[in-house]
């Protein structure tokens, strides 16, 4: 329930809805009116309502028909049954059809009193609780967030530092690093926590879509747009709104966010209503903004407003020492999600999956695992679980000699282990003299750290 | 319908630190700091008459002289507002509800702002007889949000929830309080979740006993921001 309470009372006789609609009024929510069911559902397909006060006996559509309608549609909804010929058979049939209760016209003031207070109630309840489950989830993939190299823990301790203020962040780091992960962590662990974590990413819509995704539209701003919807800009309202690829945002729509930020209001597509909007901003790029300013494709003012701080998620292949951690976690959590009896991952296999240069960074040593496990025959991970890592690419796909495969295969182990002559004979599994003896037949050369 | 003065019904000014000079009794009608309203001898075409700026109270059916004055003052000290206090009339008999034996306080209201011409920019009428909406068993009072007129009734304001009789200084107290919730209403305010503030929705007259005759500081503040406002921009009529 966010912003002004909103009450929608459907009564066919003008003088007791525009009595009720006043009362409401006094207590300053914002009340709408509809004299029959079928405008009240059409009036509900534009906006939301938290509350609706619904006439049982009414024309075109008696109460309980429209009652039927906004429980499939709008589930949400708290309903209230009003009505002069009430009976307790009534009162059983619309609680049973999700009436969340029922009143007697005329009311007594004290009884309107406490039922709109406890509905209300109920309703923010009902909505901390979606919230909370949210939370839950967030919590729960903030624990991929993990590492134990040295910049790793500087990342966390960075993370904490600025999770409490409340100024714009700019997460820089190569697809895959983990950029949305500390994202939640900052939010999680900010004053927000309670608020909504509303993710976009920029890169994944068109210009026009992206603009109505961020920003909402009302009821006939264009074509197909039947219902009224909220934008993630508006959705963020309270939390935390992660931009991510905001290195693919169009110039216009630039100017737009500016605005937005600048002002702390904003208007839906189609819509003159201002809209305050209060939320933290956390953006995301693998792009290094400043060339695109160069080249004319990202505003600098736009970009001075996103980087308060910046922060830099470093790539997978530069803290190798995480790699056998996180297998081994991810490892557990397929284990946990597909039920299979897998103990873990057996050294050499992690030795090989450190020594992979991981261009696809977490995302991809996380989908590795996830096949391995699912395809693992054994209750160990082994080296050959993660063959399908080193198979050739399709432009190496032409016929090859064995000794020239052998010849490339070396190379490539000698580059990921950065010439570590020790380290390459134990993922090729030969001794350290006859890597030297290869490497001198093949004319390789070992690069050096 | 003639106007009484304040010297007519005996009342006092009621800012105990107003101007004495003759210039100044009419001024302390006016809430401190406030512009002072035109005198009505100095009115020209493009000034609006004093009255325009001011409250009109009506008594509608036997209420006491007393309890007329205790509203006056009360409204003339917290929303700020001068006060008229104005010749008696019936309650509307097209208010009145056979079927359930109570008037209709949007029916009083509306008959106030239609059948009766004053100059005032707020009315308030005050009646004997039970109020009831289409919609509530009975109210204490009703205005309209940023409206010109609001009407409360004293005929429940007597008596306990036990059916004893109240003493007068609760009946005033609550009649006052009913009173400057409803005019509070006319300058557009709206029920307060402080339960102390007289902008809190009283259902029964335990709730009204248990607020405090005073607003809270916001509603204070927008009171004092919407009584500015009408002297900026006075209504037309």
């Amino acid at each position: 329930m966010t912003g002004r309470i909103k009450i929608l009372v459907v009564d066919d006789e003008l003088i007791v809805r525009e009595s009720l609609i006043g009362w409401l009024r006094k207590s300053g929510y914002e009340v709408a009116g509809a004299e029959g069911g079928r405008q009240a559902l059409s009036i509900l397909a534009e906006k939301d309502y938290d509350l609706v006060f619904l006439d049982f006996k009414m024309p075109e559509m008696s109460g309980i028909e429209v009652l039927e309608q906004i429980k499939a549609n709008y589930p949400q909804t708290m309903v209230v049954l009003i009505t002069a010929y009430g009976s307790i058979q009534t009162a059983v049939e619309a609680m049973k059809l999700g009436a969340h209760d029922y009143l007697m016209k005329p009311f007594e003031p004290e009884d309107l009193v406490l039922l709109v207070e406890k509905l209300l109630n109920q309703k923010k309840i009902l909505d901390e609780n979606l919230l909370l489950r949210e939370q839950v989830q967030t919590k729960i993939r903030c624990e991929d967030l993990i590492g134990a190299s040295k910049c790793m823990h500087q990342l966390f301790g960075l993370i904490e530092e600025v999770a409490r203020a409340e100024s714009p962040i700019l997460i820089r780091g190569e697809t895959g690093t983990g950029k949305e992960l500390v994202a939640k962590a900052i939010h999680s662990r900010s004053q927000r926590c309670y608020g909504p974590f509303i993710p976009i990413n920029c890169g994944a819509f068109t210009e026009t879509l992206l603009e109505g995704e961020l920003f909402g539209h009302e009821t006939g701003a264009f074509t197909g747009a039947v219902r009224a919807k909220k934008g993630r800009l508006e959705m963020a309202h309270e939390g935390t709104l992660f931009l991510d690829e905001i290195g693919e945002i169009p110039l216009k729509m630039q100017v737009d966010l500016l605005r937005v930020l600048e002002q702390r209001t904003l208007h839906r597509i189609g819509g003159n209503q201002e809209i305050p909007v209060d939320f933290r901003l956390i953006c995301a790029t693998h792009r290094d903004l400043l060339r695109e300013i160069e080249r004319g494709n990202f505003r600098q003012d736009f970009y001075y407003r996103l980087n308060v701080i910046e922060i830099e998620v470093p790539p997978l292949r530069e803290r190798d020492e995480d790699v056998p951690v996180l297998a081994q976690h991810f490892a557990e959590r397929f284990r946990r999600e597909t039920n299979k009896p897998i103990l873990g991952i057996q050294q050499p296999a992690l030795d090989l999956l450190s020594s992979y240069d991981w261009p696809g960074n977490v995302r991809e040593l996380e989908n590795a695992i996830e096949r391995a496990v699912v395809l693992a025959k054994g209750r160990y991970l082994t080296r050959d679980d993660f063959a399908f890592l080193f198979k050739a690419t399709p432009a190496q796909g032409i016929p090859q000699s064995l000794k020239e495969n052998e010849k490339q295969h070396i190379d490539r182990i000698l580059k990921h282990c950065k010439g570590n002559i020790t380290k390459a004979a134990n993922v090729l599994e030969i001794s350290r003299i006859t890597l030297h003896s290869k490497i001198k037949k093949y004319g390789l050369q070992p690069s050096m750290k | 319908m003639s106007k009484k003065t304040r010297e007519d019904t005996g009342q006092q000014p009621p800012s105990p630190g107003s101007d004495p000079s003759p210039a100044g009794r009419d001024a302390a009608a006016s809430p401190p700091g406030l512009p002072r309203p035109l005198d009505d001898s100095k009115v020209t075409d493009e000034r609006p008459p004093r009255s325009i700026f001011h409250l009109g109270l009506i008594e509608m059916g036997r209420i006491g002289e007393f309890a007329v004055r205790v509203v006056a003052a009360h409204v003339q000290t917290l929303i700020g507002i001068p006060v008229d206090i104005l010749d008696p009339v019936e309650i509307p008999e097209e208010a009145f509800q056979h079927h359930r034996q109570q008037y209709d306080a949007g029916l009083v209201i509306k008959h106030l702002n239609e059948r009766v011409n004053l100059p005032q920019s707020r009315i308030l009428g005050i009646v004997a007889a039970d109020l009831c909406s289409p919609i509530l068993t009975y109210v204490y009072g009703e205005a309209e949000i940023g409206g010109k007129v609001a009407v409360v009734s004293t005929h429940r304001l007597s008596q306990n929830e036990d059916g004893s009789p109240t003493a007068k200084e609760r009946y005033y107290e609550r009649l006052a309080k009913v009173a400057l919730h409803e005019v509070a209403h006319t300058f557009s305010l709206y029920h307060c979740d402080d339960p102390q503030c007289l902008m809190h929705f009283s259902p029964k007259v335990v709730h009204l006993d248990h607020i405090t005759l005073a607003f809270c500081d916001r509603c204070e503040f927008m009171i004092r921001e919407n009584v500015l406002q009408l002297y900026r921009r006075p209504p037309v009529h």
